[in-house]
């Protein structure tokens, strides 16, 4: 099997490779490794290149399969973690300058259960300084570039990962989400992301932005391997305390279910209206197909939602500033700019202001709750914009200019305060071949719902299949 | 503290703010400090129209569960 053709597999097709003794772990994480040598110069996705760890690992995956001992689909396919996730003897920098040396001795809960499952770590994937943003422009390791036009960004947090699987380098990837930085940056670059249910994935080891809203999920090129590692990674965690107990389903069981006689909510509030008219006109197209396949819809309210965006903006901005309340006291100038005014005004939020949030998260999650129960899922536009270029500080929605973040994470926002499942997959083109991604929002624990109608959805579609302009 | 008044923070007033949250911020910091934080405040206002009477906050525990 050529190289170039192992790297654009995905996890399905190179484990079905991997299993049946076709292509060995050394050369998939070899061509990988290649394939970054050759690309991730203009694209600048990984902080850390773990080579030689990759490769000895893929030797020892390779012996423990020709001996028989097959762990599973991930055995010996390489996977990318973003740079929060701690990873032994491998520095974790959280893409900032403060954490540039912290070596962690031990792997987080969600490396262990990938090593266990024989995944190879390939390296760790550059991010927006400490996850707090959205453009991944990190001063200290440099913006991260978007595959489908190199001077735009990836999107964020988690820009590195959507930059490095959209290219091809790597098979899989881990992100996380407060507000969207699983899901913003799959839409801008094509690719799924899923932030599962809060609590579904342990957070245990992954450098926090705000504990009560951060998700950590899986991102890959197709939905089938978004199921393949969320089945790996799932389940309780006694090292988090958010961690549910929550019996972990067969992801794959009902993968393939189609969606005929599902019930999908459409938002009936202008607050999802306001989206480009290729972003538009791509929803439009996106249900149409659903529909052919046998959904029907329901227009639903969520009436509390305008105020979703300010919850997620004090519950975020008070617990990040506690998260770093010693290093803006103490190292102040090691932050990047924009961080560091962010982090300034989150040190003054008022512990009346946050929790009164918390109670306005609870109306908002309400209505989601309510919303949900008349239907399978809620689906929107993952953006209401394609990528900004690197540099832009707002978009324009409709006819008014707003920054950055509230521009790119208006849909996905509102469901982190939510703590229910949400994934981005891509649902079309722009004119100027941008990416454009549909969200599926599901009811608590109820991934598997969300997935068979993202693979139902994929599967009737071509767009997944579509490659960036590069090598 | 009215909204009117928090919006004329003075940069005396912030710099004592910044002083008790243990911000360092130099002068030339302040008057885009009073910016951003006036805005956030300017948001917070809306979350004050809403009933919460009955709503506690999402910051819930299980006792007998310990942390990590």
């Amino acid at each position: 099997m050529k190289q170039a053709e192992l790297v654009l597999m995905s996890i399905v097709e190179l484990a079905r490779l991997v299993k049946g003794k076709k292509a060995s772990p050394q050369e998939i994480v070899q061509a990988t490794l290649d394939r970054i040598k050759l690309l991730d110069k203009k694209l600048n996705s990984y902080i850390t290149v773990m080579g030689e760890a990759a490769l000895d690992a893929a030797m020892q995956a390779e012996k423990d399969i020709q001996a028989g001992n097959y762990k599973g689909s991930l055995h010996g396919i390489p996977i990318s973690l973003k740079d929060l996730y701690a990873t032994k003897g491998v520095r974790t920098t959280a893409g900032s300058k403060i954490l540039a040396d912290y070596i962690p001795e031990t792997d987080c809960t969600v490396v262990q259960r990938l090593k266990e499952a024989g995944a190879i770590i390939i390296g760790k994937t550059n991010l927006h300084e400490f996850a707090l943003g959205v453009s991944n422009e990190n001063p200290h390791y440099g913006p991260a570039h978007n595959p489908w036009d190199l001077e735009r960004i990836p999107g964020g947090s988690s820009g590195g990962a959507a930059a490095a699987l959209a290219a091809c380098l790597c098979a899989g990837s881990m992100g996380s989400d407060t507000g969207g930085s699983i899901r913003i940056p799959a839409a801008l670059c094509g690719i799924v992301g899923l932030k599962p249910t809060y609590g579904r994935v342990s957070r245990a080891g992954v450098v926090p932005l705000a504990w009560s809203l951060d998700h950590v999920g899986p991102m890959a090129r197709t939905v089938e391997d978004v199921a393949l590692i969320l089945q790996v990674v799932a389940g309780w965690d006694s090292q988090d305390l958010s961690s549910a107990s929550v019996p972990v389903p067969n992801y794959r069981q009902g993968l393939k279910s189609g969606v005929k006689g599902l019930r999908l909510g459409i938002l009936k509030e202008r607050y999802f209206q306001e989206s480009a008219q290729d972003i538009n006109e791509a929803f439009r197209q996106a249900i149409t197909v659903l529909k052919e396949l046998g959904a029907d819809t329901l227009e639903v309210s969520i009436p509390n939602i305008e105020y979703a965006p300010i919850v997620l903006r004090t519950i975020t901005s008070s617990e990040v500033g506690s998260v770093h309340e010693e290093w803006i006291r103490t190292r102040p100038q090691d932050y990047g700019a924009d961080v560091r005014s962010r982090l300034e005004v989150s040190r003054l939020v008022l512990a009346s202001d946050y929790l009164r949030a918390q109670r306005v998260r609870n109306l908002i999650r309400n209505d989601f709750i309510h919303a949900l129960s008349q239907v399978d899922v809620l689906v929107m536009p993952t953006c209401p914009v394609t990528a900004p270029k690197i540099g832009e500080r707002t978009v324009t929605l409709g006819n008014k200019v707003v920054d950055i973040m509230t521009g790119t994470g208006c849909y996905t926002s509102p469901i982190n305060p939510t703590g229910l499942p949400a994934l981005s997959l891509p649902c079309g083109f722009s004119k100027s071949m941008l990416p454009i991604g549909l969200q599926i929002v599901g009811k608590p624990f109820d991934e598997a719902m969300v997935l068979r109608i993202a693979w139902a959805y994929e599967a009737n579609t071509e767009w997944h299949k579509q490659r960036p302009p590069l090598a | 503290m009215s909204l009117q008044t928090k919006q004329n923070i003075t940069a005396e007033t912030m710099g004592k703010l910044a002083e008790l949250a243990g911000v360092k911020s130099s002068p030339d910091r302040l008057e885009a400090l009073i910016a951003r934080y006036t805005g956030f405040l300017g948001e917070i206002e809306k979350l004050k129209k809403l009933d919460i009477s009955e709503l506690e906050p999402a910051t819930i525990f299980r006792a007998g569960e310990s942390n990590p």
